[in-house]
């Protein structure tokens, strides 16, 4: 049995996303070559279209064969492959640390990692808050996947670094265009507005994944208790939860349309999963579904 | 209504840990979360429902509180009378008179046999069947109205002691039908005693006779008395019987003050009694108590009757003051009389003020110039001359009536005295705050009066002593000596011992000592006193009186002979099976048990519907 290459993603794992794409809605690209389709045409191996030939085109793209039915030049154009920044931002505020959001939002970077450096695009990796390294430098290539699966591997829960605040601490340092896939929970009574706005400038598409643990979504608690924030400490007594868990529902259901329509705004993708659902569900069912890899 | 547990009150102490429990439980469990953010909004949105979830928690604590009110109650048992009146009603008759404290063979009493027995019925007390116990000494009372609770019986049973007393077994059977009339259903008379013969019971009556050993011999009877002619000294009664079937030789010992006066070998044939008179005892001193106890040596069933107790009267010197130009035979009794310190003194030398300063004055065919007896202080005895209007000689008078009770004339025998002449005069009516009587008289007309206020006393002899024999007889020291300490105010020399449990009349202010002392104290210590009042002293001894300061001891003495009769008189009858009660219909209890389960399922119902949590 061949070992493991990484603990986050299993080798089958690892040999379905190969065959897997990201699918970028708008083609934030870079100069650089890449694989990925830039949105103005190139000389990739791809054909795009054709066009009508003019005077001081290079000769080499006139389609030969149509000249001599029609006896008219008409110049064959093709995708510009440029690269794509595919930026991971792992929340990793003590927030995540229940119910295995942490875990999954490891896994889920992991693999959108593994697709954006399978497709020559560059990759760079962000943990928000918590323990271990801070940030993965931008690279490239099958090689950094190495440096990857360390990085994300090595992330560890803590803190109380909001992520808007972190996104936009990000930004100040971040350079190129392409999408950041943001893994959170998003309970943060922060202006996500204004994080998703910088983003979007930034000329970066937001794929934002919200991880929150089943506890959240349905809460088992009844009667009298004292809720404690993991990341303030703070304390708020509840009296009668059972009444509360409507309200509940209802207050999490619209912060939850409320941040999926801030990334429709923005041309992004948003969608909200449980830390219960199996990575191989969510990933190769329900992403493929809704459009984010391909 | 009737609580047949009122232990079960106790369990009211467990509110406030209900209370507690419950405030306790309300302290919140912290959980971990990782936010609160719609939580607090929640909580914000909800805030103006406060108020209810107070109350909801109010009406959650009243819960509570109702449960454990409701079940306590069941725990007390409380029975509506009316339902209990159908119910089995048994009354134990507990013997608890001096009988009882007679020993069988094992050298068990019959007392300690009779509350082996009661326990083992209070033992049978339900719901079902309440019992009543009426203990007997010298009058039957109730000592636990009817009650299921074997708790209540059996600490009583364990309380009541035997007493020395004696009485009648009548009374408490009639008292046991009154009780059992007021009460419907099967009813039933158990009766602990010696072997009561019952020739008719209006209930079943089931009777436990307590065997005990025939054997005993028992002083039945001491007593003292001054004697008349020597008032220094007493004399001392005693009688013993034998109420054995076969006879006995024994010896009593008579003990003054703890001190062994006299001892004396009786031989008392089956059923026979012996009579003895210790005469010429010392009367007491200042110094001692006046104990005098008589105990016989015998090894018998019962033991109470062995000991007597007497007290015999103290010694007081009184001031006796003779107003008199001379009179032979007066002089020579009041000299005779050493209880007296007798002076003498010519009418015209007494003056008005001396009166208050002797025991008593004897005027001898005086009196005093303007005496008058609203304001006069002392006390007096004219002798001829008297006080009163005079009224016509009656020439020879005969001495028609005596009266014996008056201390004047006790143990006076006045036949056929002969009186030469003597003035006429009837018994004076009150006047002043003065009671007249005349204990001597001829016919209609008095030979001597007596009166008194208060403590104040006066004597009116209505004939010269020397116009007749009396100086010439016995009966003449004997009524000067009766008048002259009557006067003084001694009491009557003879003090009749008390018999346990009979109620003894103390003034207000006095005080009795709450135990007997059996025997003489080495450290002359005394029990603690008590209020007095009716005083009931229901064990044999000698009880401690404190009035006015002045201190005097009183005898208790059982002296019954069917007490002492120790052979029981009849048999036990048969052992029937106790009945038991039918209630009319549910007991409350019941009712308040079922209500509290119907509200702690409320609760519960409740509490997992979040209402009340």
């Amino acid at each position: 049995m061949p070992a493991q290459i990484t603990s986050l993603l299993s080798n089958r794992d690892l040999d379905r996303l190969a065959r897997l794409r990201i699918n970028a809605a708008r083609r934030f690209t870079n100069r650089s070559r890449g694989e990925h389709l830039a949105a103005k045409g190139g000389t990739s191996t791809e054909f795009c279209d054709f066009r009508d030939y003019s005077p001081g085109d290079d000769v080499r793209f006139v389609d030969w064969n149509i000249f001599a039915r029609i006896n008219r030049p008409y110049l064959k154009q093709f995708h510009m492959e440029e690269e794509m920044h595919v930026v991971l931002l792992v929340d990793a505020s003590t927030s995540m640390s229940f119910g295995g959001k942490l875990q999954l939002a490891q896994k889920v970077a992991a693999a959108m990692g593994v697709i954006a450096l399978r497709g020559a695009e560059k990759v760079s990796a962000y943990s928000i808050g918590g323990a271990g390294g801070q940030g993965l430098r931008p690279c490239s290539g099958r090689a950094s996947l190495g440096k990857l699966f360390a990085f994300l591997e090595g992330i560890q829960s803590g803190g109380d670094v909001p992520v808007d605040m972190a996104v936009e601490g990000f930004l100040r340092n971040h350079r190129g265009r392409g999408m950041v896939v943001i893994l959170s929970d998003f309970l943060t009574a922060g202006d996500m507005k204004r994080a998703f706005n910088l983003v979007h400038s930034a000329g970066l598409e937001v794929f934002a994944l919200q991880i929150l643990s089943p506890a959240e979504i349905n809460p088992e608690v009844t009667g009298d208790f004292r809720l404690v924030d993991s990341e303030t400490d703070g304390t708020l007594d509840i009296s009668n939860a059972a009444a509360l868990l409507a309200l509940y529902d209802e207050y999490r259901t619209s912060h939850q349309a409320t941040l999926h329509a801030l990334c429709q705004q923005r041309s992004g993708r948003f969608l909200t999963t449980s830390a219960a659902e199996p990575f191989e569900t969510l990933f190769f069912e329900t992403m493929r579904r809704k459009g984010w890899v391909i | 209504m009737t609580f047949l547990s009122p232990w079960a009150v106790w369990a009211l102490a467990g509110l406030p840990v209900v209370i507690a429990l419950y405030f306790l439980r309300l302290r919140r469990r912290a959980v971990k979360v990782s936010t609160h953010m719609f939580w607090e909004r929640a909580a914000n949105k909800t805030s103006r429902h406060a108020f209810f979830q107070r109350l909801r928690h109010l009406l959650s604590l009243l819960l509570h509180i109702a449960i454990f009110l409701l079940l306590a109650g069941a725990l007390a048992k409380p029975v509506m009378d009316r339902l209990v009146n159908d119910g089995a009603s048994v009354v134990i008759i507990l013997d608890c008179r001096a009988r009882m404290q007679a020993k069988d063979e094992s050298g068990a009493t019959r007392f300690e046999r009779a509350i082996h027995t009661a326990r083992a019925y209070a033992a049978e007390t339900g719901e079902r069947r309440q019992f009543a116990i009426i203990e007997v000494d010298s009058a039957p009372s109730v000592a636990v109205p009817f009650t299921s609770d074997e708790r209540r019986l059996l600490d009583l049973l364990g309380e009541i002691k035997v007493t020395d007393a004696a009485g009648e077994m009548g009374a408490a059977l009639d008292l046991a039908y009154t009780l059992l009339e007021a009460r419907g259903g099967d009813r039933r008379v158990i009766l602990l005693s010696d072997g009561v013969p019952v020739a008719e019971s209006k209930f079943p009556l089931t009777s436990h006779a307590f065997p005990a050993l025939g054997n005993n011999v028992g002083i039945t009877r001491f007593a003292t008395r001054t004697l008349p002619a020597n008032p220094e000294t007493s004399e001392v009664l005693l009688e013993v019987r034998n109420f054995g079937d076969a006879a006995v030789k024994t010896s009593v010992e008579i003990s003054f003050d703890g001190r062994p006066i006299d001892v004396k070998a009786l031989t008392l044939p089956a059923g026979g009694r012996s009579f003895s008179v210790f005469p010429a005892l010392v009367k007491s001193g200042r110094a001692s108590r006046g104990w005098l106890t008589a105990r016989i040596e015998a090894d018998d069933s019962l033991a109470v009757d062995n000991s007597a107790f007497a007290t015999l009267p103290g010694a007081r010197s009184r001031r006796v003051l003779l107003v008199s130009k001379g009179n032979f035979f007066m002089e020579r009794i009041l000299e005779a009389d050493s209880s007296v310190k007798f002076e003498m003194l010519a009418p015209e030398a007494y003056s008005s003020e001396l009166g208050a300063k002797f025991s008593a004055v004897i005027f001898d065919q005086f009196v005093p110039d303007k005496f008058e007896l609203a304001k006069a202080e002392g006390n007096f005895l004219f002798v001829k001359s008297t006080p009163f209007s005079a009224g016509a000689v009656i020439e020879q008078p005969l001495v028609t009536e005596v009266d014996s009770s008056h201390p004047s004339t006790r143990n006076v025998s006045l036949q056929n005295v002969s009186i030469l002449r003597s003035t006429a005069l009837a018994v004076p009516l009150a006047a002043d705050g003065w009671r007249f009587s005349a204990p001597l008289r001829s016919f209609d007309n008095a030979l001597l009066v007596t009166g008194q206020r208060n403590a104040q006393r006066l004597a009116a002899l209505l004939f010269d002593v020397a116009e007749s024999d009396l100086p010439l007889r016995v009966a003449f020291p004997l009524l000067i000596s009766n008048t002259v300490h009557w006067l003084a105010g001694d009491e009557p020399e003879t003090l009749p011992g008390v018999i346990a449990g009979r109620p003894v009349n103390l003034p207000d202010g006095a005080k009795v000592s709450a135990e007997p002392m059996t025997a003489w104290p080495r450290d002359g210590s005394v029990h603690p006193a008590v209020a007095g009042g009716a005083f009931r002293p229901m064990r044999n001894g000698f009880y401690h009186v404190e009035e006015g300061g002045v201190s005097r001891w009183i005898a208790v003495n059982t002296f019954s002979e069917p007490e002492s009769e120790s052979k029981a008189t009849s048999a036990s009858t048969a052992v029937a099976p106790l009945p038991s009660a039918v209630f009319t219909g549910w007991p409350l209890w019941q009712w308040l048990a079922i209500a509290g389960f119907v509200l702690l399922l409320g609760e519960w119902w409740l509490h997992h519907r979040r209402r009340t949590e």
